[in-house]
């Protein structure tokens, strides 16, 4: 690999702040960090020049001071599950990786949790368990994603934004190290959260962009009681209008509003062991903090599904069931990841244009160019609303040209969310999606979080690349 | 495309493994000591896009293949079998290792060790190498009197243990030289074989593992079960050649162990333990034409006499352990709920791990020829889960059971091998 920076003197100078052992150099394993979700392989300008492993906020300011001098880029992710390119660094840089930072602090006398960036969720969740509290976050990758990670991207992930709103406004307060160095800590210590002009906003949701956060602190949400729901259809068009007619009519927001359409349907119910449906499946859970309440939702949810044009909808009180149900979501996308290189999307359109939306990206299979007539099969977090819409190619297609085609589906879905109103939704807005916010928003809104990233962070070494889409 | 590359290039990157890996989730959360690591290193490594370097060895010797993973894999990924991926890609390094070809620390190291194994086994029918009497001490007094046709084979796992406990330490002490490439002016063997002349075994392990294997031979005579024991001939059955991947030679091995059994006019082996077991009833199979062994393993074999098992029982013995599934009894050869059967019908109460059954995890054992700070990390966060369920440690495996034991002092547990619980409820 060809350097810009001597690596010799970089993995020593950065010895020199988090001891040697902490800093990896060998090309193998660089390569293993750089690597992302995308089913295309790494590339020499994705290389890191080191994986360097600070242990705390002192060191992190450090290694920022140190790299904002030297003008050496410096990649931060969380668990490198970003499924728009965030997590692969678009030029060789110092790869900053937090995850010797995971103390996880719980006060339930002061309301909240703290945890450092590298915490995953999975852990918070079961050392929150026992405090009878929940962790409002619900992404597929919740085993090994890190709290900064989810705070940084702010993604509700599965669960409807209506239901809990999105991580981000739960945190009370960040510790954030500036691109130049400097500790900041915003927020309060009071389950209060300030009105008025406050910056953890600002780096909720930041993406990497404009400083590292690298300890967390979240009000505690006591227990929730749930009850799960589950509705067959004949027809998708009867799902899609559902979820129009659950926002229209007020019905109380479910946590999770999931759908399979009627591939999916078969797949992943067959992969259960459950009889295979005739159309597509709606699966929900209502919530609450007490137990009549949650009833009481299920009720409402039941009375409003039956007035749709379903085939049955049902409360599902069995454990066992629920749980082949519930799985049979993520065998799908076991199914499909097993058979096909698969292009995601995430079209999250304005709710009453749903239904155009889903027959534009249906169609939109039988107009890629980069593979023509790839495999189609859509699933999701319908109630949110968020289409999952994927296109499939078989494994054997070259690297160069899977490299096409999921920037291509990737560029044209999003174009699916222009015209119907979307923005994002749990996946995140830079990386791939750079261009989508000049297409969105044009030149004003881009210049403007250009000029915003560089007061934070002038001579632009956090995360480059993610936000110009450099590929 | 190479079938093998193909295969790796299945990974789809989701990483929902790694915290599954004990030397992800206990070593300092690295990613080229997770199975997702693991399986990038190899895949770009065929690639072309590097050379064999330490860093490739390190992260593919340090696999516990405790197969967690691939439980991993099979609910959340593309259902790779990672452990053997990974196992696979060892087969291909460790020619490489053994050709002299590189002379970097990490891979001296692995070379010595191999050859050190590969010089006793070879020769000496074990991976510690000794040839005197003292495999079948543990049979003194016993009148094994079946034909060969069934036999007890032992495979000298846990006589084994009390000298690989201190075969282990030998080789911590020595790590400096082994790095430095000692192989290369000293035969190692010999140099070992000086060294282990010297040893001196802890007492009380050499009579708990003669116990349990003779605790083991007596059962199944009690239950009227015919088998015959080949002694000196019951050799080593080559497992830790299978986890190294040190295909080539394990060929030539399990060839001679299987002309030794048929020779001896065996047809079914009755085994003591889970290494044995797998490799016996899995991996022979892969190497030799015309397999006709049956393998079984000694608890399957109580299991099925329940009856006849209580029938023996002398002392109801009122208390409860804490069972550990040993990696390769549950997940490979799913062997799970017949200890359980067997303890409780026995009036035992087995208290479960939440890591149990599929989803157990691993002693460290597996690593520890070359890394024992990392086995001991890893058995002693083991030691300490399980010890919150009951201070009494009930086990079925070897290894599992030296390294439990050697943090038990400092854990405050009692550990102990299924074998042993039944010879104190038993009338034998």
């Amino acid at each position: 690999m060809e350097m810009t920076v001597d690596q010799k003197v970089l993995v020593n100078d950065l010895a020199g702040i988090v001891g040697a052992e902490n800093v990896i150099h060998d090309l193998p394993t660089r390569i293993t960090y750089a690597q992302d979700p995308m089913p295309y392989d790494v590339e020499e300008h994705n290389i890191p020049y080191v994986i360097v492993r600070p242990a705390n906020s002192e060191e992190v300011s450090k290694i920022l001071k140190y790299a904002n001098e030297k003008k050496i880029p410096v990649h931060v992710r969380g668990a490198g599950t970003s499924l728009v390119g965030i997590a692969r660094p678009k030029t060789n840089c110092i790869l900053l990786d937090l995850r010797r930072m995971r103390n996880i602090e719980i006060y339930p006398e002061r309301g909240y949790f703290e945890a450092g960036a590298g915490a995953r969720l999975w852990e918070i969740r079961e050392e929150l368990a026992k405090y009878n509290c929940i962790l409002p976050i619900y992404p597929g990758s919740e085993r090994i994603a890190t709290i900064g990670g989810a705070i940084a991207s702010n993604t509700s992930a599965h669960a409807v934004d209506a239901a809990f709103a999105k991580p981000g406004d739960f945190v009370l307060g960040l510790e954030v190290v500036l691109p130049t160095g400097e500790i900041l800590n915003t927020g309060t210590e009071s389950t209060r959260r300030p009105a008025g002009v406050e910056l953890t906003k600002l780096f909720i949701g930041s993406e990497g962009l404009f400083g590292v956060i690298t300890k967390v602190r979240m009000r505690l949400v006591p227990k929730i009681y749930t009850k799960n729901l589950v509705a067959y259809y004949k027809e998708i068009d009867d799902v899609l209008k559902t979820v129009v007619d659950m926002y229209k009519r007020m019905i109380p927001p479910p946590l999770f509003f999931e759908f399979l359409d009627a591939f999916a349907a078969k797949v992943g119910f067959e992969a259960v062991g459950l009889p295979e449906p005739s159309g597509p499946v709606v699966i929900i859970t209502m919530h609450d903090w007490v137990e009549n309440g949650v009833v009481e939702k299920a009720e409402k949810m039941l009375s409003f599904l039956k007035i749709e044009n379903i085939i049955e909808a049902k409360i599902i009180e069995d454990e066992e069931e629920w749980n082949k149900i519930w799985s049979s979501r993520a065998e799908v996308g076991n199914f499909i990841n097993r058979r096909w290189v698969c292009a995601g999307s995430e079209i999250t359109p304005r709710v009453d244009l749903l239904p155009q939306a889903y027959h534009e990206a249906v169609a939109l299979k039988d107009k890629l160019e980069t593979y023509k007539n790839p495999e189609f099969c859509s699933f999701g977090h319908i109630g949110a609303p968020t289409l999952h819409a994927y296109y499939m190619i078989p494994f054997e297609t070259p690297n160069d040209v899977r490299k096409k085609f999921i920037m291509e589906v990737r560029r044209r879905t999003e174009e699916i969310n222009i015209k119907y109103g979307g923005c994002g939704g749990e996946w995140g807005i830079t990386g791939q999606r750079a261009d989508f916010i000049k297409m969105k928003f044009g030149d004003i809104y881009y210049n403007l979080l250009v000029r915003i990233k560089k007061t934070l962070d002038p001579n632009n070494i956090l995360n480059r690349g993610n936000l110009e889409g450099v590929w | 495309m190479d079938e093998y590359l193909s295969e790796l290039s299945r990974c789809r990157k989701c990483r929902f493994c790694i915290d599954t890996c004990p030397t992800f989730r206990l070593l300092d959360n690295i990613e080229n000591r997770s199975p997702y690591g693991r399986i990038q290193i190899l895949k770009y490594m065929l690639k072309g896009f590097y050379d064999i370097e330490d860093s490739i060895l390190h992260s593919v010797y340090t696999c516990l293949i405790c197969t967690q993973c691939n439980v991993v894999c099979g609910k959340y990924g593309e259902a790779l079998e990672v452990a053997n991926l990974v196992r696979e890609g060892r087969s291909r390094l460790s020619k490489q290792i053994l050709n002299d070809s590189l002379k970097t620390p990490e891979a001296n190291m692995l070379r010595n060790v191999f050859n050190l194994f590969l010089d006793n086994v070879v020769k000496k029918h074990d991976p510690v190498g000794l040839t005197d009497k003292y495999w079948t001490k543990w049979a003194n007094g016993l009148k094994i009197s079946g034909n060969n046709e069934v036999i007890l084979y032992t495979s000298r796992m846990y006589q084994m243990i009390p000298y690989l406990d201190q075969v282990i330490s030998l080789l911590k002490k020595s790590r400096g030289m082994l790095r430095k490439g000692v192989g290369r002016t000293l035969k190692i063997g010999t140099w070992f074989g000086m060294k282990i002349i010297g040893l001196k075994l802890n007492k009380a392990l050499v009579e708990k593992t003669r116990k349990i294997v003779k605790a083991i031979s007596v059962i199944l005579n009690k239950l009227g079960v015919r088998y015959g024991y080949l002694y000196d001939t019951d050799v080593y059955s080559g497992a830790l050649l299978y986890d190294l991947g040190l295909d080539e030679h394990l060929k030539q091995y399990v060839e001679k162990v299987y002309k030794i059994l048929k020779k001896n006019g065996v047809k079914k082996v009755i085994t003591i333990d889970p290494h044995t077991y797998h490799i016996v009833r899995d991996i022979y199979p892969e190497y030799i034409d015309e397999y006709d062994l049956e393998a079984v393993h000694y608890i399957e074999v109580l299991s099925n006499k329940l009856d006849s098992l209580k029938d023996l029982v002398k002392n109801k013995l009122n208390y409860e352990v804490v069972i550990h599934d040993p990696c390769t009894m549950s997940r490979i050869l799913g062997v799970i709920e017949e200890p359980r059967l067997i303890l409780e019908d026995l009036g035992i109460k087995v208290m479960e791990p939440k890591n149990n059954g599929l989803y157990t995890r691993c002693c460290g054992g597996p690593i520890e020829y070359a890394y024992p700070e990392f086995t001991s990390i890893i058995a002693t966060e083991r030691v300490n889960e399980l010890k919150t369920y009951s201070n009494r440690i009930v086990t079925s495996c070897p290894i599992c059971l030296m390294n439990f034991i050697k943090h038990s002092k400092e854990t405050e547990v009692e550990v102990y091998d299924f074998s042993e619980i039944l010879s104190e409820i038993l009338t034998l």
